[in-house]
């Protein structure tokens, strides 16, 4: 058989399905993988600390330097997280990220943190920026 | 005879004339790659930090704890309130590590005032967990 006649019988296949089967793939990678941004509500500064690694799946509270609190990236007083909370106790067993400003007084903190106990949330992570150890 | 040749030539003919029938899977490939694109645009490698704290409960009772198993410490703005001394972050570590040999149960207790900042208290936390403290309790206090 000569070579033109063998070049003739191939046929072109496009690899639609196989870039589409890896395309897939990588999304559910990278749906598995990253998360989304939690609501913020406001900028701080963390404090720094050494840390570890805190679960994606949170409710997040935001206090800013002023003591304003943020409850799902929206400024709400400490009464209203309180009747908030209650309308999500069936996420009672969820980590609460507190995300508050360094410079921030601890009475609010306690305040938070009084209001979360009252409603049973027990699970608290204080979000802070990894530090290296100190103690050796 | 005939009815074979025939068989077999229109066989021949079949798969001459036959083609192949591909699902264009183009466009699930352009849609997976566009959903792709979004999750790599709004997705975030990032993990979040932080210090994990499980508070009791509002109505659980308080526990008699024996006197040396209690550390209590007092953060101020510069230093750690330890007995009555002040200690450097280094000097406490140091003081929590000893305390913590002669007795592994060791139970932190932070006394916290209410105008220190979050950043010392979180300091406190931090010192605690590098000296391998498992056991915190914070106490309010009033500011004098």
């Amino acid at each position: 058989m000569k070579a033109g006649k063998f070049m003739k019988k191939l046929k072109t296949a496009s690899m639609g399905a196989a870039m589409a089967d890896m395309a897939l793939l990588l999304l559910v990678f990278f749906m598995a993988s990253t998360t989304t941004e939690p609501p913020k509500g406001v900028e701080v500064e963390l404090p720094k600390a050494q840390t570890e690694g805190a679960e994606q799946d949170s409710l997040y509270i935001s206090i800013s330097n002023k003591g304003e609190i943020y409850f799902d990236g929206s400024n709400i007083s400490l009464s209203d997280l309180y009747d908030r909370l209650a309308m999500r106790q069936g996420e009672k067993d969820r980590i609460v990220a507190v995300t508050a400003d360094k410079s921030l007084p601890y009475k609010t903190i306690a305040d938070v943190l009084d209001v979360l106990k009252k409603r049973d949330f027990l699970n608290i992570v204080f979000m802070a920026e990894e530090q290296k150890k100190l103690i050796e | 005879m005939k009815k074979i040749i025939t068989y077999y030539r229109k066989k021949k003919a079949y798969w001459r004339e036959r083609q192949f029938h591909d699902v264009d899977s183009s466009s699930v490939g352009d849609l997976a790659f566009l959903l792709l694109i979004f999750f790599i645009v709004t997705g975030s490698f990032i993990l979040r930090q932080g210090i994990f704290l499980s508070l009791p409960s509002e109505n659980s009772s308080s526990v008699k704890v024996e006197e040396n198993l209690i550390f209590e410490v007092a953060p101020h703005e510069d230093v750690f309130e330890h007995d009555g001394k002040m200690f450097t972050r280094a000097e406490l570590a140091g003081e929590i590590i000893r305390r913590k040999e002669k007795t592994p149960e060791l139970i932190l207790i932070v006394l916290m005032k209410e105008n220190i900042s979050y950043n010392r208290f979180i300091d406190t936390l931090s010192v605690a967990k590098e000296a391998g403290i498992k056991k915190i309790s914070i106490k309010n206090e009033v500011s004098s």
